[in-house]
This record gives C-alpha cells, structure tokens and sequence, in this order.
C-alpha cells in the first residue's frame, strides 16, 4: 500500500514538471506580448518597454527563464505577478479554498445523486423509472456546463426574483451566503459527473447483480438492502472511483468558466485573467495548482481502491 | 483602450433622455423626482476589476472608475438635468478660479480653503493644501502615463498654500481642459511620498470614501461626511460589484441585486425593460466610434483614392438600423464632446456613401478588377465589431475589394498587434478621450504616441500643433473643426464607420443620474434613491 503511494506520488511529481516545463515554452510561444499588456494603451517611451521587460526577466532565453524559475520555486519563492506587483504565492493561495470547496461540493453532489440515480435504476431495471433515469442521465451528459450555470441563474432571476448575493462571502465569514453562492455553479459543474456517475454505477450494478455470489446472497437469504448496499453497491465502486479520478480534469476545467458565470473569486476567474494579461508567473502558478489538485485527488482514488477492494490491499 | 467594454458602457455618452423607448415613463427631466432624500445604498455592476487603483500607473477603465469618487480635480464638468451628454462644461472643483497671463505661459490657480482630506490614517482629515497638487504632478511627470496632459509645463511652484503657479515653455491650449480630465486626480502628497499604498488605497477629497477594496469581487464606498460641497452626497453607500459575465449581470439586476447595469445589447434591454417595472433606459452616444483603421504603410492604403473608395463603399445608414440601433455619422474628434464635434449633417455630407464612385476611384488608382485586403478584430470588445466587421466585408465586396476577415484573441489584438500596426485594416474602438488633442494630436500627428496607423502629413502635423496654440476657446474650436475637414477630405484613418449609442439601465428608484462622457462617477455626488 505505501509502495504504491509513493509510486503515485513519484509519478505526480514527474507529470507536474513535464507540465510546468510544457506551458512555460508554450506560453511564450503564443502571440501577445506581456509588457504591453501591463502597460493597457498608455504611450510610453521604447525605453521604458526595454526596462520592464529586462524587469520581468523577459529579455533572457527562454532555458535561462526556466532555471531562474526554478531556482525560485525550490526556495518556495514562485516569482512575482506580472500584473498585480504581488507574489503569486500569496495571490493564488488566497483564491485556492473557493475553487477547492466548489470542486468538492460538486464531486460530492455528483457522487450522491449519481450513486443513487445508478443503483435505483440497476433495480428497477427496464421500468418506467429506470428509463426516466437514464434519459435524465444523457441529457445532463449532453448539457454543457456553462450553459447550465447561465440557465440557472436566469431562472432564478426571472421566477424566484433572487440571485445569490453578488459579494463573494468565504465559508468562515458567512457560511449561509458563501452556501447559496456556491449551490447553483456547484450544480452546473457537477451534473456531467453526476450523469457519467448514473450511467456507469448503473451497468455496473448489474453486473455484480447477476453474478454468482449475488445469487448465493440471497440464496442464503440475505435481506435485500444488505445484498444490495454491503455487497452489490460495493463491488460496482471501481469503475465509478476511476471515472471520478478521470473526469476531475474536465471538472476542473470547469470551474474557469464557471467562476466567470457567477463571479466568484477563484482560481479558474485568476487564470482568466492571467491569460488575458499575459501574466506568465500568474498562470504558472495556478496551473501548477490545478495539476496538483488533480492529481493528489487521483492518489486518494488510488488510496480507495485499496478501501473498496481487499485484494488491491493483499497485492502488495 | 484596454478592456474597453466599459468604453463603451459608462464613458458612454449623451444622454438622449427624450429619445428612450415608450415603456418607460418616467424619463426625461421628471426621473429627478423631487428635492433629494438623503440614505441608501446603489449597487452598480461592473464586467471586470483593475490590477491596481493607483491613477498614475494604469490608463485601464477599471481603475479610473474606481477612483474617480474618492479623489477630486482642481476642475471639474458640471452636472445635472441642464448639462446635455457630452457638454463637458468646466467649474471649480478644488481651485476656486484661476488666472492665466496674456502669452499664455503662466496659469495661477487659487485653490479652495478649509477643504479636508477624508479621514483615512495616514492622511487623516488634515487640510488640502497647494503642496499636494505640486506633489501630485510631480509624480505624474515622474511616472504617470498621463504626463502628456501637462504637456509644456516646465516649472511647478506652491506660492502659497492655496496658490499654485505652473509655468509653460509655449502656450498650451488643452491645458485647462486637461485639468478637469478624467485622468487628473489630485492625490494627497503622503501617497506620493508612500506613507500609504496608492496600488491599494484611495484617500482623496471627493464625495465618497473608498471603504473596502476586495479585488474581483468589489468596491465599496461610504460618504465623506466631510465633503467640501455642504449637504453632499445623498448616497450613504455605493459599491461596485464585479460580475464579469454579461448574463449573471442582467440576471443581477433583474433581481434588484444592483440597480444600473450598462453596456447590454439592444435586444436585451428590451427584455429587461419590460421584465423590470420602472426601469429607465438612457440611450448614450458612446464616447468612441467604432473605427476602420488602416495602416497607411501598407500599400494601397497610402493611396488616397483608395481609402476613399473604401470609406464610400460602407453603408451607414443600413448599418445604424441593423446593428446599432440609433447614433450618429463619427468624425476624428468623438462626437460625444459636443463643444468640438463637427455637425452631424456636414459628417454626413464628408462621408458619403457610393460604390459607383468607389469603384471608379478604385480604377483611377489602378485596381479595376479589386483587390485584397484583410480585415482584423478581436471578439475582446464583445459581439459588435465582430458583426460590423462581417458587414463591412460585404460593403467592400460590392466595389470589388475582396477582404478577409482576421478575428485576433483578445491580448493580441491590443498587445502585439494593434499598437505595433501589424495589420492592414481593423476594426475596434479608442479610448474615449475628452480633449481633441488627444483625439488629433496623440492619435493622427507623426509623432503621436497612439498613431498606430502610420498617418504622416506635414500639412496635418502643421494643423495639428498650431491648436494647441490657439488660447481662445471658440477660435480653437474653428481650428479643430477644419483638422477634421481636411482629415475626412483626406480619408485618413482611422475611417469612420459610426458612431453608436451604448445603453445605461437604471431602476426606477435612482434619481438624478446625470452621467457626462467621462470615468470615474462624478455624476454620482448628484444622485439619490428614492425607495431604501
């Protein structure tokens, strides 16, 4: 169990630097150009363009920008913003905890809704409701996101007459707010997982159902709820522990727009920006971030598999 | 114009208050409703936030917006019911009065006595004095992007705590103009000193205090309880919510969560007006026309017969009812700033519209079968110039000008692209000035610092420096209105395509918004709110 775990751990770390090395190259490769971004339209002498870039560091090769990078980041220094003249440590830890608590709350929302969407209709295979369940499950499949977010919002606006609070409110602050900011992106972003969720838990609830031990089960005659729960649910949590692992990513990437939808603070709106601002240390950072987050959520999937299956525990 | 959907949105424009649809009653003079009630809080959403607040250090929009309320100028535009859009007309913020000697080179302005710095520590209430102005443009010459705006000033001088003298090299015209500009904040000398962080912070002598700054999500100001203007503002609070998507903005203000929204497409403020009883719509001639720019260093452009050829071949008139839905014919100077504007009929007459013309002209030049050209723009402004771009591909197909549309990312468009003229023709807008010699000398002069079009004629150069010394106002306006003559006669670029009404929408409980062609909210010291 711990070998595989730091086996996890020595492939993420290899995967965030092939990443970092990647946009760090890619990002100076595509057109515009930081130092005016900075300056908006203002007109300022070629000199003073010369000065800001040789500041940002701008004017050295490429290779030698990457060593300085990482020189930097070994010492827990990520470089300065480009546009704000803060250190992108200190900006992007600050937006951090919004775009983990959005990522979790829909994970979890997808996870409940999806399981339960997934056995009900293995059970009620073929029946009205299970086809209800499994139209409901392609159509949140085929929905983008964002259009979701945008519908939500509108509904609520035009029906209800309310929106969330505009003013970003943190969990600790204001934990009623912060919950009604964050229900509806949380919803748009979660329904694809959820109905990804649905489908999979579904087909592979059945086939732990028609398997043998399912039928010694209840030949010995086991109550339904504990074939169903302890034994069937269980066992069909493998496939669905790796889709989450896999659809985190398009989760994540999620979250840019949808933070932009409804005017959160968080890492996906301070990539937005970085791009648009060229903020080359900025977006280093938060995608460095993202990665890590994807890929310490995909350990704990491995970790749980080990927690499902008892012989992933024994292989070791 | 960096992120300029907000030029679009508050610099924008002319309040045609008798113009604004049927479904709403109560514009036009009647929205003041009565003598003002003092209290309440205006919750204004804005599409984006500013990197920074210091007004030195960003021309962006979201910066000046944002500081506009706090600080003051030592002259300002009037407003109110009687100031029609775009008047501009100056009075005395904090100087009193000023003098100016006979050859012009000398400017005296007597500052207002017993005016308070709010008090925010470090400053702390004390007393507005001449040293402030002097370290304010001091550091304007040191750092401030809008040093243009002091343009000959060679000596700086505190006569005494309510005296300031400036000195000039040579006359110059937009001097008094620019003191009232919407880039001209007077800071107090402690921030020029550092004692505070103006990156962050905002203490002025205006009518509200910057109470919170939370970047991304708001701005929130309180009133100064010490402004100098006795009994103003009515507001307690203003705050300035960022929602960067343009259907949580409606949705916002559909549900009262902010009460003025701006910059909306045409057929979305009809459905907000209908959805919110009361709502008031204010049709604004946006401070910038939309431009064709051409760059005049590739060739044909620098042939005259053929920028006129494509300026004739575009139809105006259509494209006001398809896609802008009301405004009026460009011209060099925006025609948002009434006192310099060319009429609206001589615009019409000095750029017709005649694709047989167009064509023959285009022969004359030596393109009787056409030619190509690309056409550049970037979505970044939202879904206007793209469309407009589209349209203008068809006007100039009709006179054999086979152009190709080049739709350029954002940061793009206006870091490598635009200002480096690495385009042949574009569409986009400008920044929304309010001084011509921005418009003419910053923009069109060889040497001007905007001129990312590759405009070179001596004759124009010549035009264009003889008005900065022209000290008469009405003589200088003579002078600026034949600049554009000669500049539409010429088909310099940028080429006017038209210059379109941005849409500001308020609930009906706000009164008095009385908005002038410029950033930062001044309009706000006048308003107030009828329901709290």
């Amino acid at each position: 169990m711990l070998q595989m775990f730091l086996r996890r751990l020595a492939y993420g770390f290899l995967i965030l630097n092939i990443m970092t090395i990647t946009l760090f190259v890619v990002v100076r490769l595509i057109p515009g150009d930081p130092v005016r971004a900075q300056l908006g339209d203002a007109a300022v002498s070629p000199e003073r363009i010369k000065q800001i870039t040789a500041e940002f560091g701008l004017d050295r090769p490429v290779w030698e920008q990457l060593a300085s990078w990482y020189t930097g980041a070994v010492r827990g220094d990520f470089g300065t913003s480009y546009s704000l003249g803060r250190p992108v440590g200190e900006v992007v830890f600050a937006r951090l905890p919004l775009t983990i608590e959005l990522t979790f709350i829909a994970v979890a929302l997808a996870v409940t809704i999806g399981l339960l969407m997934g056995v009900v209709s293995a059970v009620r295979r073929n029946g009205w409701l299970d086809n209800v369940l499994r139209v409901t499950a392609v159509t949140g499949l085929s929905v983008p996101n964002f259009w979701l977010g945008l519908l939500l919002i509108t509904f609520s606006s035009v029906v209800l007459r309310w929106v969330p609070p505009l003013e970003y409110r943190g969990f600790f602050t204001d934990p009623v707010a912060n919950l009604a900011q964050m229900a509806m992106p949380a919803a748009a972003l979660g329904v694809v997982l959820a109905a990804s969720i649905a489908r999979l838990s579904r087909s592979s609830m059945l086939e732990v159902l028609g398997a043998d031990f399912v039928r010694t089960l209840r030949a010995k005659g086991a109550p339904e709820r504990v074939v169903l729960f302890k034994h069937a649910l269980r066992n069909s949590m493998l496939p669905v522990l790796t889709l989450i692992g896999v659809q985190l990513g398009a989760l994540l990437g999620g979250t840019v727009i949808l933070e932009q939808v409804f005017a959160l603070p968080g890492l996906g709106r301070t990539v937005f920006e970085a791009v648009n601002n060229r903020d080359y240390p900025l977006l280093q950072m938060c995608v460095l971030l993202y990665g890590a987050i994807f890929i310490v959520v995909n350990i704990v999937v491995d970790m749980c598999y080990g927690w499902v299956n008892p012989r992933m525990r024994r292989a070791d | 114009m960096k992120r300029p959907l907000m030029a679009a949105l508050t610099a924008g424009v002319l309040v045609v208050a008798s113009a604004c649809g049927g479904s709403s009653p109560s514009t036009g003079s009647g929205d003041d409703g009565g003598p003002p009630k003092p209290g309440g809080t205006l919750n204004i959403a804005m599409p984006s936030d500013g990197t920074t607040l210091d007004p030195h250090e960003s021309p962006s929009f979201n910066t000046q917006e944002r500081v506009g309320m706090t600080y003051g100028r030592l002259l300002r535009h009037k407003i109110g019911p009687d100031q029609p859009y775009g008047a501009l007309k100056l009075e005395p913020d904090l100087a009193t009065s000023w003098d100016i000697s006979e050859d012009g080179l000398t400017y005296t302005f007597h500052l207002r006595e017993g005016v308070k710095w709010q008090n925010v520590a470090p400053v702390n209430g004390r007393e507005f004095v001449a040293d402030d102005v002097i370290a304010t443009f001091e550091r304007i010459r040191e750092k401030g992007f809008q040093v243009g705006a002091l343009g000959p000033v060679t000596k700086m001088t505190a006569k005494d705590d309510h005296t300031v003298e400036l000195k000039l090299s040579k006359p110059f015209a937009p001097l008094l103009n620019n003191m009232a500009d919407q880039f001209m904040w007077i800071i107090p000398k402690e921030g020029a000193e550092g004692k505070f962080e103006l990156q962050t912070k905002a203490i002025g002598t205006g009518p509200f205090i910057l109470e919170k700054w939370e970047r991304n999500v708001a701005a929130t100001y309180k009133k100064n309880p010490d402004y100098w203007e006795k009994g103003k503002p009515y507001l307690d609070r203003v705050v300035f919510k960022v929602v960067p998507d343009q259907g949580a903005r409606i949705a916002a203000y559909r549900s009262g969560e902010t009460q003025l929204v701006g910059a909306t497409t045409d057929e979305e403020a009809v459905a907000l007006e209908r959805s919110v009883a009361g709502t008031r719509v204010l049709n604004l001639l946006s401070g910038t026309p939309v431009n064709l720019f051409l760059n005049v260093d590739h060739k044909p452009l620098d042939d005259v017969r053929v920028r006129k050829a494509l300026s004739m071949a575009i139809q105006r008139k259509s494209m006001k009812d398809a896609i802008f839905k009301g405004g009026q014919y460009g011209g060099p100077v925006a025609v948002s700033l009434k006192q310099w504007a060319l009429p609206d009929a001589e615009l019409a007459q000095l750029q017709p519209t005649n694709p047989t013309e167009a064509k023959r002209l285009l022969a004359e030049a030596g393109y009787p079968n056409g030619l190509d050209l690309k056409l550049m723009v970037t979505q970044g402004y939202g879904p206007l110039y793209p469309r407009v771009a589209e349209w203008l591909v068809e006007d100039f197909a009709k006179i054999g000008v086979r152009a190709k549309i080049e739709v350029v990312e954002y940061a793009t468009y206006f870091t490598s692209r635009w200002p480096k003229q690495q385009y042949e023709m574009s569409v986009g807008p400008q920044t929304p000035f309010l001084e011509p010699d921005y418009w003419l000398r910053d923009q069109l002069h060889s040497d001007g610092p905007r001129n990312w079009m590759g405009v070179n004629d001596p004759k124009l150069d010549k035009m264009v420096e003889e008005q900065t010394q022209i000290m008469d106002p009405k003589e200088r306006a003579e002078k600026i209105k034949e600049i554009q003559r000669y500049v539409l006669e010429q088909a310099l670029p940028p080429v006017q395509v038209w210059n379109h009404p941005t849409k500001v929408l308020l609930h009906q409980e706000v009164k008095r918004f009385h908005p002038q062609p410029e950033y930062g909210y001044p309009e706000l010291r006048e308003t107030w709110l009828a329901q709290q």
